[in-house]
């Protein structure tokens, strides 16, 4: 059938509905939207007026369009209608000639083919009838924008008007949502079963895409306001106008559009409740990631003169300002893994955040041992993650009472910098310790990867040292912390090139911290640890003191630093050691085959051969080894 | 090549996985183990403060072997850190330093010091250590307790590094940190 009349119906049916429902809804939105603004100051309220109206001329574009589709199509249907009575007066007299036995009949080429064809489903475009026209004008409506950079000064809104207008706006969103996608569907049967009728109405569905999408725009925006006005005025009656600066306001609704100075502007002044209205968005601190670390520090350390230290436990021992107390204690999450900001203060952030941590990890705990209850089979290694959790748990907990410090943690990403000693004036060198391969949180969370590094800080005066894994490491079972034979990894050139990018990073990062600064910087690695710590200097990394442990490979881009002592400890009889002997790790490029790498070789003192063993024990704290970490610590003093 | 380099590496993996060695975290170090069955009850029964107090008793032994005459000043450190020896065990490691008189010769004390414990509790080794020293390494033949006597790292001093016999530590007490 070319003209389906009942389809055109639906077409018409469901565009009245539209039309109704559009209509219906222009009071009370206008009624909302004037209570709304009625006590709305500042740009976001002149972004506001501006969308809705903008919203409002695309409804009123949107009606006028379903209106004029009404009628295009009423009018198609009287065509079609007109056409069919035509049609079947030609059949009906056809079928007379055939019965009175004239089979030609002037002006009828083929009275069998009109009386048969007529009858067939495409037989309107034998009708002489000119064919009608569905046109859609193009519908544009003008973009809505909620872009701001913020700007000094304030704000202020009635938190229950905006709020009442999010919601009619969301509720009238999901009606119109609804009848305009009848419209849709209604349309796309009448082009598939009207195809009589010339339909040119392809500028609808994008544009009642746009205006329900513009819609939902416009409630998110408007419901985070009214919540960043709830926040601002959570302890008086928010049916009465809310003051708010308009910096903190921006973060919590368009961070993305906030300079990176201007964050650090706020932060600098911001009280507590603007904190907690800006960090309502969890993107509030993005703007920070376009600020070079070392303005991050100078910002930081110019913040000590904001306001006296504030007495009393860690922050007095810190003597961190009034403000930076505050912003650290509001919000540790921003600053825990922030380079430029001083070591200690990001220790400090860290045992402030890893509550947050804790409560996933138990979470998490507590969802795998209900399962466990009821299922004894283990497929997916759910008795090892639950021990990896407990681990965790119990190592934040230290964490979270001081005995552990850590510099940066992202239990997602599996990144983890420990730190090792207390940076102070009498702070004269720097450890980098890059344990080896299969290195997992979880070696962190039993506490052996830390151990070396212990070791030095204590024995060497003025000592800090950094216990580096920013990333899954080769070999790495992140989920459950054991092995994975992923041991190609460990040889991967590409792979080391990125983990010494990475590692290069850590450096300035660290380096910003005034009490570290200029310090003497001695790298350790060992296995895949040490082609990390070579790499990084790829990448522009340097050390005064580069010491491998049974140390994997070099990246073919390395050369070695005219500066920098290089040295390898290693045991004779270390298997590791054997295959770079054959040149088969690293394209030979090992530490014990370069030149300038001051060697030493070990004998196991029981004179036996342990070639697995020994590539572990290099790095660890048994009698055994003890010589060696004697050793090591000689070269660090030297 | 690369597929060469990872047959080779992968071999060490799987040797390293089939015998259970682990990397330097864990804390299946053979040589502890041994040392706790060779320990057997007397070293379980070690807290932390008195295998701290021995080491640092027996430090002390070894500083006052230097005659007084050569000596300045005797630092018998307080503090030190602890290692795991198992995953149920841990050791003391400490250090004490001698300043000796000003030009005094370390290494004729070390040597000194090597002759007084021959045929002692302890096994010896000794030799040149990697900055040039000559030190001499005291091994106990039972337990990890351990000394490394050596020239320090300051002119006219003798350092002793320490390691403590294993111990075990109360549940719940962090071993990090200084002990």
């Amino acid at each position: 059938m070319d003209f389906d009349e009942s389809v055109a119906d639906q077409l018409m049916s469901a565009s009245d509905e539209a039309v109704a429902v559009l209509s219906e809804q222009r009071g009370p939105r206008a009624s909302v939207t004037g209570e709304a603004l009625d006590e709305f100051r500042g740009p976001f309220a002149v972004m506001f007026q501006r969308n809705a109206a903008a919203q409002s001329a695309a409804r009123n574009g949107l009606v006028s369009a379903l209106e004029e589709l009404v009628d295009q199509v009423r009018f198609a249907k009287a065509r079609a209608e007109e056409a069919g009575r035509e049609l079947k007066a030609e059949q009906d007299n056809a079928r007379w000639h055939l019965i009175h036995g004239e089979t030609l009949v002037p002006g009828v080429a083929n009275i069998w083919t009109r009386v048969l064809g007529l009858a067939l489903s495409h037989w309107f475009s034998e009708s002489e009838v000119r064919r009608p026209e569905v046109a859609l004008p193009p519908l544009i409506f003008e973009p809505h924008v909620w872009a701001t950079s913020g700007g000094s000064g304030t704000s202020s809104a009635v938190p229950d008007a905006l709020r009442q207008a999010a919601s009619l706006v969301f509720d009238q969103k999901d009606a119109a949502e609804r009848v305009c996608q009848r419209v849709v569907s209604a349309l796309g049967r009448f082009q598939a079963s009207c195809s009589w009728a010339l339909s040119d109405v392809g500028t609808f569905t994008p544009a009642v895409s746009q205006f329900n999408k513009d819609d939902l725009v416009d409630a998110g925006k408007l419901w985070r306001i009214a919540e960043a006005f709830g926040t601002a005025g959570q302890d008086t009656d928010l049916a009465v106008p809310v003051e708010l600066s308009t910096t903190a306001l921006t973060l919590a609704v368009s961070p993305s559009e906030v300079p990176g100075e201007t964050l650090l502007t706020f932060l600098a002044t911001a009280s507590p409740l603007e904190v907690e209205v800006a960090s309502g968005n969890r993107e509030w601190v993005k703007p920070l990631a376009s600020v070079p670390l070392e303005r991050i520090a100078k910002w930081w350390a110019g913040l000590k003169g904001n306001g006296p230290d504030i007495g009393g436990g860690l922050d007095a021992a810190n003597g961190y300002s009034a403000q930076q107390a505050m912003l650290l204690g509001a919000a540790p999450t921003v600053f825990r893994n922030l380079d430029g900001m001083p070591a200690s203060a990001r220790v400090y952030a860290n045992q402030l955040a890893v509550p947050t941590d804790i409560e996933a990890a138990e979470k998490e705990l507590t969802a795998l041992q209900e399962h466990s209850r009821f299922s004894r089979a283990d497929p997916k290694g759910d008795d090892n993650r639950m021990e990896f959790l407990t681990s965790e748990i119990a190592y934040l907990k230290a964490v979270q009472s001081g005995n552990v410090q850590l510099y940066l943690y992202d239990r997602r990403r599996s990144r983890i910098v420990e730190m090792i000693g207390t940076p102070g004036e009498d702070t004269r060198r720097v450890v980098t310790y890059v344990p080896g391969t299969f290195t997992s949180l979880k070696s962190f969370y039993d506490g052996g990867t830390q151990e070396f590094s212990r070791y030095l800080v204590g024995e060497a005066r003025g000592t800090v040292a950094f216990v580096y894994k920013d990333g899954l490491f080769p070999g790495e079972n992140q989920r459950e912390g054991g092995l994975n034979l992923r041991l190609g990894e460990a040889n991967d050139p590409e792979r080391g090139l990125n983990a010494g990018r990475q590692l290069a990073g850590f450096q300035p990062g660290m380096q910003s911290d005034p009490l570290l600064r200029g310090t003497e910087q001695v790298g350790i690695g060992h296995s895949w640890g040490y082609q990390n710590l070579t790499s990084s200097e790829i990448f522009g990394a340097e050390y005064e003191k580069s010491i491998s442990l049974s140390g994997a490979g070099i990246h073919e881009q390395w050369v070695p630093d005219a500066g920098t002592l290089y040295s390898n400890f290693v045991y004779e009889d270390d298997a590791l050691r054997w295959a770079q002997l054959t040149g088969q790790v690293w394209d030979g490029k090992v530490p014990s085959a370069e030149e300038g790498f001051a060697n030493h070789f070990y004998a196991r003192p029981d004179g036996e051969v342990h070639p697995i063993d020994s590539h572990s024990l290099i790095a660890t704290n048994s009698q055994e080894n003890d010589e060696v970490l004697k050793h090591v610590l000689n070269e660090v003093m030297k | 090549m690369i597929r060469t380099r990872f047959a080779a590496i992968a071999a060490v993996a799987l040797m390293l996985s089939l015998s259970g060695c682990m990397p330097s975290d864990q804390s299946g170090d053979p040589t502890s183990v041994t040392t706790t069955e060779e320990g057997g009850a007397v070293e379980s029964e070690l807290t932390w403060q008195e295998a701290k107090a021995r080491t640092l008793a027996m430090q002390l032994e070894i500083a006052e072997l230097i005659p007084e005459a050569k000596v300045v000043k005797i630092h018998n450190k307080k503090t030190g850190t602890l290692f795991s020896c198992s995953e149920t065990q841990h050791r003391w490691k400490g250090s004490n330093t001698v300043t000796l008189t000003e030009g005094t010769e370390p290494e004729p004390l070390v040597r000194a010091i090597e002759a007084h414990f021959q045929d002692s509790r302890f096994d010896i080794e000794a030799g040149i250590d990697n900055v040039g020293n000559y030190e001499v390494q005291l091994r106990s033949l039972n337990t990890a307790e351990n000394y490394i006597v050596a020239a320090g790292w300051d002119p006219d001093t003798i350092r002793i590094d320490s390691g403590s016999p294993c111990f075990t530590l109360p549940e719940g007490v962090y071993p990090g940190g200084d002990f």
